[in-house]
């Protein structure tokens, strides 16, 4: 699921020139990503674990999807950012949701390191699976070394964040300063 | 045109060229390839370009691609060799990332570039700044490059220039005036306003606006790649072999030639039958297609091969071709994993397994000039996959 932006005015549609829906729509693109790489700037990194970059990655993500004369669609393509836009329940695709626990598997699925060693295990990643009777979770660990690679859970909540978009005020500031930019170029 | 898109009408090109290589082809052609340093296969072109589309389209997961490449890689039988665990073993995590990155960065930043550069965006943004995304533990000084490559500095230190100045593609090491500008740089692009343009002296309050760039109307980015002289397409032929051709006064890959011909457009010579293909005959059925080239045309594609193209495969053994699988044809006229004798005299089934747990089958009569009869791609289980890597010798007549 994308997460989208419409622009449009209440009152009256968008200016009916393609090119100044088309400036108000980029202007609205480039404030989306903005807030998006600042996000990422000043987003925590879990500790021992590289940093995903996960809002700069959705950053990139950010386009212009549609302009019509009434109105214009920016999109946010990145998979998960409008779940963690309006919250909601994770659930697995097969039995449980994996969640690294060791630095060495950041990013990298069960399925994945399964008979393929991301080193140091020695072990051609040989894994082991713990999930003790009546626990609502469970552990993948290491054979090799006995760590404990992952947590797996049934489900996870994400809780609503809606500081992963701009303020509403500030995405029409920037339709309306491209709009600004567009009426200057074109004198 | 999407990124994903983009990235799958690039042709595969497999070569035993490394990324230095690479650079010093001309950016025009190597923008329009799929290619991995010194990977010949087909096959992991195919499955690797395939797999970046995925995480461009549906979200896919760099780990469930590289699990899947590995898979391949393994069922090929691939063996680094003395370079296992180096950036030239292709089962490690940093040369997979490297791939995916890259191509699914370029995809990514062409599509952007195009959404940058329409009417209304270059009217209102004229300018690019380049700038920080990502942190990087040592970050290249790209101040320098800038510099190097012409750029003026604005404000003090900022990286600014009109979004159709030259020097995008001239800082960059794959020619590309979008991001990424180098392997793994952490450095993207930011749009900079019309009016902050003539604040800073970039442009003056009565520049025009840019024209958007022609590539909105023709697709493509660069211009045509014309040859400049007989030893420059001998160079590029001792590269990529029958892979590149000459058509129409400019240089082409075949791969964009078979894109084609799966829309049913133009003919396609994939050059003489090679040893590996005769290995599988015997007797005359040999001796017919010593010499003999396969021709495929745009024309029979219409009529036999597109009736198992998208919606128009009904049969549920089998998948749906698309046109990327047209790409693998060279890799069955030269190299097929079996042959099996075909329903009517003097057919052949050539067949190539696929990384999608799928046969792609050739048919071609090979008592007529290897001529193709039909293709299609049949659902097949992964027992009967590449594991089993025998290889069918076809009966010679004399054998009855």
């Amino acid at each position: 699921m994308k997460l989208t932006v419409t622009i449009r005015n209440a009152e009256t549609p968008l200016p009916p020139d393609r090119v100044l829906a088309e400036a108000a729509a980029r202007g609205v693109e480039v404030a989306v990503r903005r807030h998006l790489r600042r996000k990422n700037s000043s987003s925590s990194r879990r500790e021992g674990f590289p940093k995903s970059d996960y809002w700069a990655d959705a950053a990139e993500t950010v386009s212009v999807a549609s302009v019509s004369g009434s109105h214009a669609t920016v999109e946010v393509a990145k998979e998960g950012a409008a779940l963690h836009y309006h919250g909601g329940v994770v659930l697995p695709k097969k039995k449980a949701l994996a969640i690294p626990l060791d630095p060495a598997v950041a990013a990298i699925w069960p399925s994945e390191h399964a008979g393929y060693a991301t080193g140091g295990s020695g072990d051609d990643g040989a894994t082991a699976l713990i999930w003790p009777k009546g626990s609502n979770h469970g552990f993948i660990k290491d054979t090799g070394t006995g760590d404990l690679l992952w947590l797996l859970v049934p489900k996870a909540t994400i809780h609503a964040d809606p500081s992963v978009l701009p303020e509403e005020g500030e995405m029409r500031q920037a339709a309306e300063d491209a709009m600004l930019d567009c009426v200057e170029g074109a004198r | 045109m999407t990124a994903a898109e983009r990235l799958l009408s690039k042709a595969l090109v497999g070569s035993g060229l490394d990324s230095r290589q690479w650079s010093g082809i001309q950016a025009g052609l190597r923008d329009r390839a799929f290619f991995m340093a010194k990977v010949e296969e087909q096959r992991i072109l195919h499955a690797a370009r395939r797999g970046v589309a995925d995480i461009l389209e549906s979200g896919k997961s760099a780990s469930e691609v590289r699990r899947d490449l590995r898979e391949l890689l393994k069922r090929l039988h691939y063996d680094p060799g003395e370079k296992r665990g180096t950036i030239q073993d292709l089962t490690t995590r940093r040369r997979l990332d490297v791939m995916i990155e890259t191509n699914a960065g370029q995809a990514r930043g062409w599509a952007q570039h195009m959404r940058a550069t329409t009417e209304g965006a270059l009217e209102a943004f004229p300018a690019y700044e380049l700038v920080r995304v990502k942190q990087r533990r040592a970050p290249r000084d790209w101040k320098v490059r800038w510099r190097a490559a012409g750029g003026r500095l604005y404000a003090g230190d900022r990286m600014i220039a009109l979004k159709t100045d030259p020097i995008w593609a001239a800082i960059s090491r794959f020619g590309n005036p979008f991001p990424p500008f180098d392997y793994n740089s952490g450095m993207g692009l930011d749009d900079v306003g019309r009016r902050e343009c003539v604040r800073l002296g970039v442009i003056d309050a009565d520049t025009p606006p840019q024209k958007p760039p022609e590539v909105h109307f023709n697709g493509s980015l660069h211009a045509e790649v014309q040859f400049k002289n007989d030893a420059e397409w001998q160079r590029w032929k001792e590269s990529f072999g029958d892979q590149v051709a000459y058509k129409d006064g400019k240089v082409v890959w075949k791969g964009e030639l078979l894109q084609g011909v799966a829309r049913g457009e133009g003919t396609v010579r994939l050059g003489k039958s090679t040893s590996a293909l005769l290995s599988h005959f015997d007797g005359l059925d040999r001796e017919h297609l010593e010499n003999t080239s396969l021709t495929i045309k745009g024309e029979w594609v219409k009529q036999h091969a597109g009736k198992h193209v998208g919606e128009g495969e009904t049969d549920d053994r089998n998948e749906p071709l698309t046109p990327g699988d047209f790409e693998l044809i060279p890799s069955l006229w030269r190299n097929p994993d079996r042959v099996e004798c075909g329903k009517y005299a003097g057919s052949s089934v050539l067949e190539l397994d696929t990384l999608d747990d799928c046969v792609l089958r050739l048919v071609i009569d090979h008592r007529s000039g290897a001529m193709p009869l039909s293709f299609w791609k049949t659902k097949s289980p992964r027992a009967s996959g590449l594991m089993a890597s025998r290889r069918t010798r076809h009966p010679s007549p004399t054998d009855a």
